[in-house]
C-alpha cells in the first residue's frame, strides 16, 4: 500500500440484507433477506491533490463507496485507507482531514444566516476564532459568497446554497474533498461557476477531490482521472485523456456552407445531421483521417466555417458499458 | 486546542444556538405560555372548589403544584421528531461525517431551548399562580434549589426523548412510543395531583419510576421545600439522570452501529 497515496482502497466490498416488506401476508410471515452486492471487490488508489471522478449509472455502487470511505458505512469486506485512517474504524478522526458534500443533502442550518452556520463548524472542527474568521474571508472570496454570509441559508438559491456549502465542507481545510453530485440541479451558468471554483481551491491548496457524478461536464472540467463503475464493478481506472483516446472512436465535423446540403461520399464518413447550409459529419477515426476528410470538404466545396469536436462523455461512457456488457457475455 | 475544549466549545455553541432561536421564535412562546395558562388556570379553580380538609394539602400550594408541573411539560421541546426527521431523510450521514457526536449535539441544542423556555414558563406561571392565590409557597430561599430541580427535569425529560428519537433506527416512527412515554409522565409523574394524593399502591410504583424525578419530586418543593426534601430531589434527579445518560450513550450506540452496517 502506498504511504503517499491520499485515498487507498483494496478489495472493497459491501452487500445489504433486503427484506420484502409489502402486503398483510409479511405482518405475520417474515420473508427471507436477499443478499444485495452494492460494491464488489473495487481497488484503486489515489494520489494526493489528484482530481477523481468517480462515474457510474444510478444504483452502480458509487455513492456507497463513498459512504465507506468516509465512515460512514462498514464494508463487509476489503480495507481502505484515507489520508492514513480506515475510515469505519476511526470515523471521527477521518472526518477532521476530509470534507464531504451531498449535493442533495445540506449541512447548513436553514435557519440561520450562513455566517453563523459557518462559525458553528468552525468550532466543531476546534478552529480557533482568528483562524476560523481568516478561513472564512479566504473562502468567501474564492466561493464569491461574500454577499451571502449573512442571508438566512433558506433565502438562497441552489447554485448559492451549493457554495456555501462547500465553503462548509472546507472551513477546516481539509487535503481531501468528496463530492456526491456537487451540480445536482443547477443550471448551466451555475454548474460553471462551481466547477471554477472547485478547480481553483483544489489548485490553490492542493485539494484532492473526488466526485461522483451524473454530469460529464464535472467530470471534463473539473477531474483528471475518471473510475467507471458499474453494478458494484470497477470498469475502468484511467486519466481522463486516455479515457477519450481509447473510447473515441469519432469526430464530429459540422461544416458551414455555401451549398445547401453538401454530401462526402468517403469511407467512415456518415452525415450525423443537416440543416440547410449546416451538415454534422460522423467521422469514423479508424476508417478515414479528420483531415483527409476536411481537405476534402475545402476542396469540394465553399466553406464558411467548420468545426470539429469530439463526442460527449456520455456517448465515450454509454461505449464504455457496452464494451463491459460485451466482454461479460 | 485540545479535545475537551473542543467539545465542551462546541457543545456550549450548539446551546447558545438552542437558546437564541428559542428567544427568537416569539410566536411559539406566546403560544406556549397561552396554552400554559389554560390547565394552570382550570386546576386553579378545581383545587379551590375541591374539599381537601384532612388531605394534607391546600388549593394555593396545589395550584402552584400544577403550575410547576406544567411548566416542565411545557418547556421541553419535540427533539424526538427532529431526530427521527434527520434519520428518514439521510440527513444524520451528514451529521455522522463531522467529528462531533450526533446526539450530544441535539441534547446541547434542545438544553438550550428547553433552558430559555422553562425560565420563561416558571417566570410567567409564577406571575400567574401568585396572582391567582396571593402567596408564594416557599421560602425565597429555597427558589434557587426549585428552579434548578425543574431545570433538571426538563432535562431527564429531554434525555428520554433523544432515546425515543433514535429508536426510528428500529422502527422508522417513533411517536407511538412518544404517545405512550407521555402519558405514563403524566400519570405516574403526577401531572394534575401530587403522587402522595394516590392510592399507595399507584405512589409506590409512581416514586420508583423516572416520572415522579420529572415532574412530581421537583414540584413537591413547592409543598415542602425543607433542605431534607431538597436533598432527597436532588438525590433521586441524579440516579435518573444517571442512568439517562447511559441509556442515550447505549441506544446511540447501538444505532450508530446499524446505521454502519446497514447504511441509514
Amino acid at each position: 500500500m502506498s504511504a503517499a497515496a491520499a485515498i487507498v482502497v483494496e478489495n472493497l466490498a459491501k452487500s445489504f440484507r433486503v427484506r420484502r416488506r409489502v402486503g398483510l401476508s409479511t405482518l405475520f410471515k417474515r420473508e427471507p433477506a436477499t443478499e444485495v452486492e452494492a460494491v464488489r471487490g473495487i481497488s484503486f488508489s489515489i494520489r494526493p491533490g489528484e482530481r477523481v471522478a468517480f462515474i457510474g449509472p444510478n444504483g452502480a455502487g458509487k455513492s456507497t463507496t463513498l459512504k465507506m470511505l468516509t465512515g460512514i458505512l462498514t464494508p463487509s469486506s476489503g480495507h481502505a485507507e484515507v489520508a492514513g485512517f480506515v475510515p469505519w474504524q476511526e470515523r471521527q478522526k477521518l472526518a477532521r482531514r476530509i470534507g464531504i458534500l451531498f449535493g442533495q443533502r445540506s449541512q447548513l442550518w436553514y435557519h440561520l444566516p450562513v455566517r453563523d452556520s459557518l462559525k458553528l463548524i468552525a468550532r466543531i472542527y476546534g478552529l480557533d476564532r482568528v483562524h476560523a474568521a481568516a478561513r472564512l474571508d479566504r473562502l468567501a472570496g474564492t466561493l464569491a459568497i461574500a454577499d451571502l454570509l449573512d442571508r438566512p441559508v433558506a433565502q438562497l438559491s441552489l447554485g448559492q446554497r451549493l457554495r456555501c456549502e462547500i465553503a462548509a465542507a472546507l472551513m477546516h481545510a481539509p487535503p481531501i474533498l468528496l463530492l456526491d453530485e456537487p451540480t445536482i440541479g443547477l443550471d448551466v451558468s451555475a454548474k460553471a461557476s462551481l466547477r471554477d471554483h472547485l478547480i481553483q481551491l483544489s489548485t490553490e491548496e492542493g485539494t484532492t477531490i473526488l466526485l461522483t457524478s451524473h454530469d460529464t461536464g464535472d467530470i471534463e472540467r473539473i477531474c483528471e482521472r475518471a473510475l467507471v463503475i458499474d453494478k458494484g464493478l470497477l470498469l475502468l481506472d484511467q486519466p481522463l485523456a486516455a479515457l477519450r483516446a481509447q473510447h473515441l472512436r469519432h469526430r464530429l465535423v459540422t461544416l458551414m456552407t455555401e451549398e445547401e446540403s453538401p454530401a462526402l461520399d468517403l469511407p467512415g464518413v456518415a452525415v450525423a445531421s443537416r440543416e440547410p447550409h449546416r451538415t454534422s459529419f460522423a467521422v469514423d477515426l479508424g476508417l478515414i483521417a479528420v483531415e483527409r476528410v476536411v481537405a476534402t470538404a475545402l476542396e469540394r466545396f465553399s466553406v464558411r466555417d467548420l468545426a470539429i469536436e469530439n463526442p460527449p462523455l456520455d456517448d465515450v461512457i454509454r461505449d464504455i458499458y457496452r464494451g463491459a456488457e460485451a466482454r461479460v457475455t | 486546542m485540545n479535545e475537551t475544549s473542543r467539545v465542551l466549545g462546541a457543545s456550549t455553541a450548539f446551546l447558545r444556538l438552542g437558546w437564541h432561536d428559542a428567544c427568537r421564535d416569539r410566536i411559539g412562546l406566546f403560544g406556549r405560555l397561552l396554552l400554559f395558562s389554560i390547565p394552570v388556570v382550570i386546576f386553579a379553580t378545581i383545587w379551590q372548589a375541591t374539599p381537601l380538609a384532612g388531605s394534607g394539602h391546600d388549593a394555593d400550594r396545589l395550584s402552584w403544584y400544577v403550575m410547576m408541573t406544567e411548566a416542565i411539560v411545557f418547556s421541553v421541546g419535540y427533539v424526538f421528531r427532529e431526530i427521527e426527521q434527520d434519520i428518514n431523510s439521510g440527513a444524520i450521514e451528514a451529521a455522522l461525517s463531522r467529528p462531533f457526536a450526533y446526539v450530544l449535539a441535539w441534547i446541547a441544542e434542545e438544553a438550550g431551548g428547553t433552558l430559555f423556555r422553562l425560565l420563561a414558563l416558571l417566570a410567567y406561571g409564577s406571575l400567574i399562580a401568585w396572582l391567582a392565590t396571593g402567596m408564594v409557597p416557599f421560602a425565597w430561599a429555597a427558589a434557587p434549589a426549585i428552579v434548578l430541580a425543574a431545570i433538571f427535569a426538563a432535562f431527564l425529560a429531554l434525555l428520554f426523548q433523544v432515546v425515543i428519537g433514535l429508536l426510528t433506527a428500529w422502527v422508522g416512527t417513533p411517536a407511538p412510543a412518544y404517545w405512550i412515554w407521555q402519558k405514563l409522565v403524566f400519570v405516574f409523574g403526577g401531572l394534575f395531583i401530587p403522587l402522595t394524593l394516590y392510592p399507595d399502591w399507584i405512589r409506590d410504583i409512581g416514586m420508583a419510576t423516572p416520572f415522579a424525578a420529572i415532574l412530581y419530586r421537583p414540584a413537591s418543593l413547592v409543598l415542602a421545600a425543607d433542605q431534607v426534601a431538597i436533598v432527597e430531589v436532588f438525590l433521586w434527579q441524579g440516579l435518573w439522570l444517571a442512568l439517562a445518560l447511559l441509556l442515550v450513550a447505549a441506544v446511540a450506540a447501538a444505532a450508530t452501529r446499524r446505521f454502519l452496517r446497514e447504511g441509514v
